[in-house]
């Protein structure tokens, strides 16, 4: 019985990482077949992504709602620039030096929040102050540029992180995605995902039984730190422009939680299923009506989304799967044979 | 998590295959007006301003002007080189934010659009000509004051209005005639991103060659919604003329508390200035308004055809034409005699019309528009405004002038 | 840098700050009684503002008369907003929470720029004009009147919340859902009140900062986040520290915007908000719960 469970437990696994494969295989073709317009969506998709799934490590695995990404983000794409355009030093090696330096940036953060005990709301209001801090800081700092920013000279060096074609950028932002979206999901069934979600659930139970919640809160917080600088890099090569707003307002921080937040906060495919269906609404109702009403209608999905899915879209079919085998093995003798993939929908 | 990661995994396949299937099957048939020689019968010009957001006052306007140019074109006829074919104004909302600039310039250019205007935020600017060089899309700038958008060698991009330099050095220039023997000393107050810092590092730099110190050099945010202690830093340098650059809410918000707090200065001017040009200006502030200059870019009072726009436009969309506005017109004048000159929908012929536009039928106070090299139109200049007897007047340079300068203000 | 310049600094940093108060008093009441941080209070505030607006220009109604209307106004709006988008997600995760206040903000500011376009509007009252000398320090008219407001604003809610058996019933829903419950309070009833009258501070502050100020569909954004900073400094919850931390926060920005070079002035009130967090993180008076 136990055997048959493992093979099966097993069987599933494969299936689900060739669907995976295929699934990422099919958006690697896709710019071969559509045209620059769909391709800058795609783009901008995956970027999503990405960004989202950042949050996700900290904010949905670990339980520390982040409401001030835009420190790491805007931390990882100033120095990056930086480094490239006053020491001519390629964005390939400096997306790591700005990592590390979110990552300490989270570190701090997170020592000092945790140090002191904040939590829910108080310690997402406190990663919103850090983000306003560095805003007006680079604002007012002379040697980055201030209030002017950074142009990021252009070039088409693949070295220098510059292509010549858009659809490089979009390989480059494709593969970021899918290794963190295969990240999540290891570090969920890895013993420090475990341990996080213990956190998350009951942090006084987990401190208990031994966990350190301490030490991996901080783990979880500097990682999520370090990957969302890589996409603030991502970002100034990208669109080559960067100004204090741009890299530490509000804004990027909102954008950066919501396609996790409508996907289902803490799941694997939470952040991908919310970026894939964000992007074509905000087109959608941007392209269709005027510009305005398309805001409200925007904003009015979100909040129906919030409402009446409030563990996501994700969270919404995991529900329907779940109900389904309990239905299954309700009406059926016949245990773990869940030969229903195909007739899921 | 596994039955999840399935069935989740069959579900982004499913998203990926309909992104596929409708980058395909829709929306064929735009591709038609971009071809050359077609004789199409109307010409779609895309523009992206700031509609939603805290910009979208200023968007508007520009995006009404350009509307407004349009429909002259079309009520006189259309482009008659290309049969009549009217021009039609696709609209594009880029929230202030360079990420929705890039996705509206590729909506835009996707539903046909050849020439592409915007973007009223230098950042946003920055990425849109960008992406229109990418698609090699002429894109004429409508308002967006960095120089540096035109200094990375784009083949695509031209502005029409002068850039932060050009203005800055003009007002350089100007004071340098202007200024009198009594007058030493100046103050400048900024607002404290890309545009009021532009200005207020150039004026820094060249201030001394006009014989004024600078004695006091006040950013402020433009979210804030109290500027006392500002103003008060200003009044303890004791400056001769205030010198203000920044957006509409902000610098008004300046002048109020200036005369709140009875600071006496003898002149206040602007560089570009949001309020200082803005005729709502002076509705509100009354003749607390009076004698404030500002250098900035206006339409001609000397050319017949400014008042009629003007009135027009009043009439239209139920506000005064404001001098941003003022460059939607223009800029989508200039659009009907490039597309005039081209003969053609082809974007390269148009970008070839593009850099020998020799325009004179303009409202603005210059000489014909004329591109250089790098896209900047070479006869671009600020003149100086004054308001006198509530009505904003062009005193300077006196070719243009429809009154006399009061400088220094008279004192009350 | 001479001794009347700080005194007017002083004086100006309180009056603001008064108003800064209004904001953040309801934004606490509301934490208090449903640990929500509400992102749509800027945006009730703009509403408060039109009304004002809208009532000055089309009714010529003085803008200190017109604050009722935007009292009940907002109320009303509030609590319909809480009945129809809040109260099914008083359970959620807070992420939610705040992802759907932010969706009502997105809303109701697209709302007024659809309506009423985006143009900044402003009203023009003669009598408000000039300021009042006193010594050397200047005193602006509105911002008094405002001042003067908010006090007598605090001052009544102060009275209904701890004196009458409405507030009694806020008060227990907020310190004990269930017990309140239990008790016979109709928490569901008393939330929706309770967002009722958070909304309709934002809207009587939105009337009062109109008279000096300007509104346009966006303004919200400019007082939203130092609510926030008010309201924690004050201990979220507590309203009382609402309006102290407005004082303190108005002084800290007009002192810095004065003493310290640059724009660095809020810089220095959102390093307050994270000292403060730090080290005492319900406020300097206490509030409600420590961990939302």
């Amino acid at each position: 019985m136990a055997e048959t469970r493992t093979l099966a437990k097993k069987k599933k696994r494969v299936v689900s990482l060739a669907a995976a494969l295929l699934a990422l295989l099919a958006a690697a073709l896709l710019p071969q077949v559509i045209d620059s317009y769909y391709l800058n969506l795609l783009i901008i998709t995956a970027y999503g992504i990405y960004l989202a799934q950042c949050w996700n490590i900290m904010s949905g695995l670990a339980g520390q709602f982040s409401f001030g990404h835009a420190t790491f983000f805007g931390l990882g794409a100033y120095t990056s620039s930086l480094l490239f355009t006053k020491a001519g030093l390629t964005p390939w090696v400096g997306m790591f030096a700005g990592g590390a330096v979110a990552a300490l940036m989270g570190l701090f953060i997170g020592f000092l929040a945790f140090r002191y005990q904040l939590k829910g709301h108080y310690f997402a209001l406190a990663t919103l102050a850090f983000a306003e801090i560095l805003r007006v800081l680079a604002l007012n700092w002379r040697f980055v540029g201030g209030a002017m920013g950074i142009l990021i000279p252009l070039g088409n060096k693949p070295a220098n992180f510059q292509f010549p074609e858009t659809v490089h950028y979009y390989y480059v932002i494709l593969v970021m995605a899918a290794l963190i979206t295969f990240l999540v999901y290891k570090l969920g069934s890895s013993k420090l995902g475990l341990y996080l979600v213990a956190i998350r659930e009951n942090e006084e139970a987990a401190e208990a039984m031994g966990v350190n919640s301490f030490k991996y809160k901080l783990i979880a917080v500097s990682i999520s730190a370090f990957l969302t600088a890589l996409g603030g890099t991502f970002y100034a090569q990208f669109y080559s422009y960067l100004d204090p707003e741009l890299a530490f307002g509000t804004a990027v921080s909102v954008n950066i939680l919501t396609p996790a937040i409508i996907g289902g906060v803490g799941t694997v495919w939470g952040p991908v299923v919310g970026a894939l269906v964000l992007t074509p609404i905000a087109e959608l109702t941007r392209g269709l009506l005027s510009s305005g009403i398309s805001m409200i209608v925007y904003g009015l999905i979100i909040i129906v989304v919030i409402i009446y899915l409030p563990e996501g879209i994700v969270g919404l079919l995991q529900k329907v799967w779940r109900r389904r085998i309990i239905f299954k093995r309700r009406t059926t003798v016949v245990e773990n044979k869940p030969g229903v993939k195909k007739g899921g929908f | 998590m596994s039955k999840a990661f399935r069935l989740v995994s069959f579900f982004v396949s499913l998203l990926l295959a309909g992104t596929l299937l409708a980058g395909c099957g829709t929306k064929e048939k735009p591709k038609e007006s971009g071809k050359a020689g077609q004789q199409a019968t109307e010409i779609k010009i895309g523009a992206i301003h700031p509609l939603t957001g805290n910009l979208a006052y200023e968007g508007k306007a520009i995006r009404n002007a350009l509307e407004l140019a349009f429909e002259e074109v079309n009520a006189a006829g259309g482009i008659k080189s290309l049969g009549g074919a009217k021009l039609k104004l696709i609209d594009g909302d880029n929230q202030g934010s360079p990420e929705k600039a890039v996705t509206e310039v590729q909506r835009l250019v996707k539903e046909g659009a050849v020439i592409l205007t915007g973007c009223y935020t230098s950042s946003a600017t920055f990425a849109a000509t960008q992406e229109a060089e990418k698609l090699k899309t002429p894109f004429v700038v409508t308002i967006a004051s960095a120089p540096n958008i035109l200094e990375r060698g784009f083949k695509y991009s031209f502005r029409v209005q002068p850039n932060a330099n050009v203005f800055a050095k003009n007002f350089i220039d100007y004071m340098k005639e202007l200024v009198t023997p009594d007058i030493k000393t100046a103050a400048i107050m900024h607002e404290d991103t890309l545009f009021g810092t532009t200005f207020a590092d150039y004026i820094e730099k060249h201030i001394g060659e006009t014989g004024l110190k600078l004695v006091a050099r006040v950013p402020y945010s433009n979210q804030s919604p109290n500027l006392t202690a500002e103003i008060n830093k200003v009044a303890a340098a004791k400056p001769d003329i205030l010198i203000g650059t920044g957006y509409y809410r902000d610098q008004t918000l300046m002048v109020k508390t200036l005369k709140e707090q009875k600071v006496k200065v003898k002149a206040i001017i602007g560089i570009a200035n949001g309020a200082f040009s803005d005729p709502k200006f002076i509705d509100e502030l009354g003749k607390d308004a009076e004698y404030i200059m500002d250098v900035n870019y206006c339409h001609n009072p000397k050319n017949s055809k400014s008042k009629e726009v003007m009135e027009k436009y009043q009439q239209k969309y139920g506000s005064p034409l404001s001098s941003h506005a003022v460059y939607g017109y223009v800029v989508g004048k200039l659009i009907a005699d490039v597309l005039e000159r081209a003969g053609s929908t082809d974007k390269e012929k148009i970008r070839e019309a593009l850099t020998k536009t020799n325009f004179a039928d303009h409202i603005l106070p210059n000489k014909e528009i004329r591109f250089n090299e790098a896209g900047e139109n070479v006869n671009a200049a600020g003149v100086i405004t004054q308001i006198q007897n509530g009505k904003k007047l062009v005193v300077y340079p006196g070719e243009y002038a429809e009154a006399k300068l009061i400088f220094p203000m008279p004192q009350q | 840098m001479n001794i009347s310049a700080i005194f007017q600094a002083i004086t100006d940093g309180l009056l603001m700050g008064g108003v800064y108060g209004l904001v953040a008093v309801g934004l606490t009441l509301i934490f208090g009684v449903m640990q929500i941080v509400n992102f749509a209070h800027g945006a009730l505030m703009m509403l408060g503002m039109y009304v004002t607006y809208w009532a000055f220009t089309l009714l010529g109604i003085n803008p200190y008369v017109s604050i009722l209307a935007s009292i009940c106004a907002l109320f009303l709006v509030g609590f319909i907003l809480q009945r129809f988008f809040l109260d099914p997600i008083l359970n959620a995760p807070q992420h939610n929470q705040l992802l759907l206040t932010l969706g009502i903000m997105l809303v109701l500011e697209n709302l007024a720029l659809v309506l009423w376009s985006p143009d900044f509007r402003s009203i023009k009252v003669e009598w408000l004009e000039q300021g009042i000398l006193l010594g050397s320090v200047v005193l602006n008219k509105p911002r008094l009147l405002a001042f003067v407001f908010t006090l007598a604003i605090t001052a009544v809610l102060y009275y209904v919340l701890k004196k009458t058996e409405l507030g009694r019933a806020i008060q227990a829903a907020s310190q004990e859902r269930e017990g309140a419950h239990l008790v016979g309070v109709n928490v569901r009833h008393i939330n929706g009140i309770a967002f009722g009258i958070g909304a309709a501070c934002a809207g009587a502050a939105g009337s009062l900062i109109m008279p000096f100020y300007f509104v346009s569909p966006g303004v919200g954004h400019v007082f939203l986040l130092r609510a926030f900073v008010v309201a924690i400094l004050g201990g979220l919850g507590n309203f009382g520290g609402a309006l102290v931390g407005g004082l303190i926060i108005g002084l800290t920005e007009s002192l810095s915007a004065l003493l310290l070079p640059g724009s660095l002035k809020e810089m220095v009130v959102y390093l307050l908000f994270v000292g403060i967090l730090l080290v005492r993180p319900t406020g300097l008076f206490g509030g409600g719960r420590s961990n939302g």
